[in-house]
């Protein structure tokens, strides 16, 4: 049993970890804490969701289509909601995502309608077993493709031009403008680039449990954030370990204590990890000077 | 100059008129009742299809010229489902003296943060939450028409007991006031029966997406029989989820799954899950077809349990009025005294505010609802 409990606890975990990525990667480098990014994962999957049933596209395409479609939506949201507020003091900008993430589930609601719509099944959920673990190939596939998003993410922040423009903004934004970068170009990547992460998780969860609603973002979102500050905000490796430390404690937690403190243990985890390492697990000490 | 001051005059008593004409025609031409159901938020399909089926019910009566030649309309409240939200519109509702009866609310812990209220203003209420405390005589005004929990939990470890063989049952619980009661009542009673719980595990309403933990837990102690204590977007993840684990063993559920949305969500892996409701719509009752065809016509959609108990309550409501006028109090006692009102989902009476009706076992076969073949007896 602990070996079946410990693979739901990596699926559940790979699941997290990459609602994490892009939520990390948005406070890597704006500094915003984007409590907008479940409901983007929600417009993603929604979008998803429409492509495939409303215009009946195969899978990949309708994929990407929500990918876009959310990418866009995160332009907008930037454009409209967060750079009137850019200069203002950070708390200004906090709850303008606060805002903007109500402001969405009713738009969700308002389109698509409160209850429950139902993702069709396009890709054949086999299960495969071996030494006690049985994984599908669902939980595969979102495993997979969180490893692969991790290390192109991690690739293009730390190798390229691009990633080095980001990485300036993230440490200084006027002085970057001053070196010829165009910080709003960047910051509008960076959300477009974040939500398009956030809906690629939104759409395979959708796909995972067969289900797409407005309200499914709100937990998503709020697990991520702790997912993020356990492996370090602003660390992309770092969101997907904890991630999985999350998935895997919930699993084991709701097994072997009790399964109405599963969501208990995940925020104890959290507590504890900011007592000893309060930067997070692989998150780097920034020493303020005075 | 005398002409103008003349228009002016003239204008002002036919503005006047205009005002009064339509104030009067507000409270004399029509009767109001109203809906306080959960229209946004997680449970708002609930308070949708339960909207619709007053609505239907309203055209009928509006279309045959309605009671004493008034129209009869419905105002509409949103509880969100959120008991906090509860008490505001009962309060909005109770102090208009023009609305005579509610019907709702959906959720049992709104209806019964809201009871008080509609009490004190003797505004009678029909609902159709489950809670047994709902009708625990303190709020003679507030009538229930489906069956409580505890009711169901009874005969639902009955039916697991007695007429499937089952013996080890597990539990999956949704962590509140619905589902603990029903993990309580369905405990007590299949352990009376001489059956034994082997395990009872707990999830969070709206929150849980992942059950693998719990499902494998189960699984680990062998029971032959899972009672799911919960919604149907939630059992039809569980239901998805146990094949993946390898526990295959029959599924058993309350009126909180009795909807097509389980199969639309679930697929085949509902297949075989029972039960409890009190309505189908091949289960006849005087007017049960024309119900399920007007429905199905004007919304396109299959009317569930909610839909047709929504249906009754605004016809027992309207009953009252035709009978004992339109006043709160006139309703009150024809709900009292009401014996076998012939609702579309079975005769309808209350005893102490709860009403009296069979339990239906309906089953998932074939992507459909249908009756179980063994029932309830």
């Amino acid at each position: 049993m602990f070996m079946e409990q410990l693979s739901n606890g990596i699926a559940l975990g790979s699941i997290y970890a990459l609602t994490a990525i892009g939520f990390t990667m948005v406070y890597g480098i704006i500094r915003l804490i984007n409590f907008a990014h479940g409901d983007l994962y929600m417009i993603g999957a929604f979008l998803t969701y429409t492509g495939l049933t409303l215009f009946n596209m195969p899978i990949v395409p309708s994929f990407l289509f929500g990918m876009v479609g959310a990418a866009a939506f995160g332009i907008a949201i930037a454009k409209f909601a967060y750079s009137p507020v850019f200069k203002a003091p950070r708390i200004n900008l906090f709850l303008s995502a606060i805002g903007i993430a109500i402001f969405l589930e009713n738009f969700a609601m308002l389109i698509w309608g409160p209850e429950t719509q139902s993702f069709p099944s396009v890709i054949n959920n086999k299960v495969y077993s071996f030494i006690g673990i049985r994984i599908s190939s669902l939980q595969l596939i979102i495993l997979g493709s969180t490893i692969v998003l991790v290390g192109i993410l991690t690739y293009v922040v730390q190798y390229t031009k691009l990633g080095r423009a980001m990485r300036c903004v993230s440490q200084d934004m006027d002085v970057s403008k001053l070196m010829g970068i165009n910080t709003d170009r960047i910051v509008y990547l960076t959300f477009a680039l974040g939500s398009g992460l956030g809906a690629a998780a939104g759409t395979l969860v959708g796909m995972y449990y067969k289900a797409v609603y407005p309200m499914m973002g709100f937990v998503p979102g709020l697990k991520a954030f702790i997912a993020a500050v356990i492996g370090g905000i602003g660390s992309i490796p770092g969101a997907m370990l904890g991630g999985l430390i999350m998935g895997i404690s919930e699993s084991l937690g709701a097994a072997y204590i009790s399964s109405g403190y599963r969501d208990a243990i995940a925020f104890i985890i959290l507590i504890i990890i900011l007592l000893l390492k309060p930067e997070g697990l692989l998150g780097k000490g920034i020493k303020e000077k005075i | 100059m005398k002409r103008k001051a003349l228009l002016s005059v003239l204008l002002v008593l036919i503005i006047i008129a205009a005002t009064a004409c339509n104030g009067g025609g507000d409270s004399a031409s029509e009767i109001f009742i109203a809906s306080a159901n959960p229209m946004t938020g997680d449970s708002a399909q609930f308070g949708d299809m339960k909207v619709k089926a007053i609505e239907l019910a309203l055209d009928e009566i509006n279309e045959e010229g309605g009671i004493d030649g008034k129209n009869v309309k419905l105002i509409v409240g949103d509880d969100t489902g959120n008991p906090k939200e509860a008490p505001n519109v009962a309060q909005k509702f109770a102090g208009d003296d023009k609305i005579l009866a509610v019907i709702g609310h959906w959720n049992s812990s709104c209806t019964l943060a809201a009871r008080g209220i509609y009490e004190a203003a003797s505004l009678p209420v029909i609902t159709d939450s489950v809670n047994k405390q709902i009708t625990d005589g303190t709020t003679p005004h507030m009538y229930r028409i489906s069956l409580t929990d505890t009711t169901q939990a009874y005969n639902l470890a009955q039916y697991a007991f007695n007429k499937l063989g089952k013996k080890n049952a597990a539990i999956l619980f949704t962590a509140n006031d619905f589902g603990t009661g029903l993990k309580n009542d369905f405990t007590d009673e299949f352990e009376r029966l001489g059956g034994t719980i082997v395990a009872s595990e707990t999830y969070f309403e709206g929150q849980s997406k992942d059950f693998s933990p719990q499902l494998t837990k189960i699984k680990g102690q062998n029971p032959d029989v899972i009672f799911i204590a919960g919604y149907y977007v939630e059992t039809a993840l569980i239901a998805q989820q146990a094949g993946p684990i390898g526990l295959d063993v029959p599924m058993i559920g309350t009126e909180g799954i009795s909807s097509e949305e389980l199969i639309k969500l679930g697929g085949d892996a509902v297949e075989g899950i029972r039960f409890a409701a009190f309505f189908h719509p091949e289960v006849e009752f005087p007017g049960t077809k024309e119900f399920v065809e007007a429905f199905r016509s004007k919304y396109n959609k299959e009317p569930d349990n909610y839909a047709a108990l929504a249906y009754d309550s605004t016809k027992l409501i309207l009953e009252g009025i035709k009978q004992n006028g339109a006043t709160r109090d006139g309703i009150t006692s024809y709900l009292n005294d009401v014996e076998d009102f012939p609702g579309v989902a079975g005769p309808i009476s209350f005893v102490d505010n709860d009403v009296t009706r069979n339990i239906l076992i309906l089953e998932v076969k074939n992507g459909k609802i249908d009756l179980a073949d063994i029932q309830l007896d």
